[in-house]
């Protein structure tokens, strides 16, 4: 007796299903890497600049070479070295004044160092932020209230001073 | 004499092609699809450690792009391009041109390769603050430092 042929054809018709729902899925599913920005306020040009000495104590001076090289206080870290300034900015802010910056730039500095540097110390100030309302308040700071936000960020208060050297 | 009758014909379509044509729609974007990060294919923006994610992009901002292109450092805004030296003349041309039709200018994004020597940078603040624009963001890259 003949045997009987059976069908081994695959039914593909919920094939095109799949394929959709994978394609509505990273549709969905997708986020565009988006980049980080850095907010800087400039001070009015040529006007209300201050003169007058500052004392050693809230004084930090910086200074950036053409080979990305940082100088902090004493102490230098070359190119891609990473540094923390937490120390030196607790110094600066320990006093009853807010602490100055002094960032003496070479005028062949690249840029990268430059934000990297700036970037640094946003990051250290939100660390020591962050360690204050832990001690004082028993919160990060993101969580505090607005009114102990304040007082934290005046006792942590500094300006920025850039200053661009002249080439030798 | 019988006449015939018209065998009715099936008008089935065959789909099961359907998935394959779907597939390689699929594939074909997966490859050749280029996230765009840049407007600017010379930009390589500096990496630093990041706290603010980009907001949306304001009308009311000036978007600044600086960078190097065969050797020569050059601006360019709103798609005119200039070299660095005549930065202070396009800046201030712009602004002037978009505060005439009512616009208020008050904050610059700087987007400017990791390489730009900073005198270029300081020369661009510089314009900057003489045409009143105080609040600038400087726009980089994430990078664990």
């Amino acid at each position: 007796m003949q045997k009987r042929r059976i069908d081994h054809e695959t039914n593909a018709g919920a094939m095109a299903d799949i394929a959709f729902l994978l394609l509505i899925f990273f549709m969905v599913v997708t986020t565009f890497n988006k980049a980080y920005e850095l907010e800087l306020s400039l001070p009015p040009k040529k006007e209300n600049t201050r003169k007058g000495k500052i004392s050693k104590q809230r004084l930090l001076t910086i200074h950036l070479n053409a080979q990305s090289g940082v100088l902090i206080g004493d102490k230098i870290y070359p190119q891609e070295v990473t540094y923390s300034l937490t120390d030196e900015l607790k110094r600066i802010t320990s006093n009853q004044k807010s602490g100055v910056i002094k960032i003496n730039i070479h005028p062949d500095t690249p840029y990268g160092s430059y934000l990297q540097l700036m970037s640094n110390i946003k990051r250290d100030k939100e660390l020591i932020l962050n360690e204050l309302a832990e001690e004082s308040y028993g919160q990060p700071f993101k969580e505090l209230k607005a009114t102990n936000k304040k007082v934290l960020l005046a006792k942590t208060a500094y300006s920025i001073t850039e200053i661009q050297t002249e080439r030798l | 004499m019988k006449m015939q009758r018209k065998k009715e014909r099936s008008i089935k379509i065959n789909t099961t092609a359907l998935p394959d044509i779907i597939f390689m729609l699929l594939f074909f974007f997966m490859v050749t699809t280029v996230m765009q990060t840049k407007t600017i294919s010379e930009l390589s923006l500096p990496q630093a450690y990041g706290i603010t994610q980009q907001g949306d992009s304001n009308p009311d901002e000036l978007n600044i792009y600086i960078y190097t292109s065969d050797g020569a450092q050059l601006i360019t805004i709103n798609d005119q391009k200039k070299s660095i030296e005549q930065s202070n003349l396009l800046i201030t041309g712009i602004v002037n041109q978009l505060r005439n039709k009512g616009m208020h200018i008050q904050k610059a994004n700087l987007f400017i390769d990791s390489g730009i020597v900073m005198s270029s940078v300081n020369q661009v603040k510089e314009t900057l603050q003489e045409l009143d624009i105080y609040k600038v963001k400087l726009i980089h890259e994430y990078g664990i430092m």
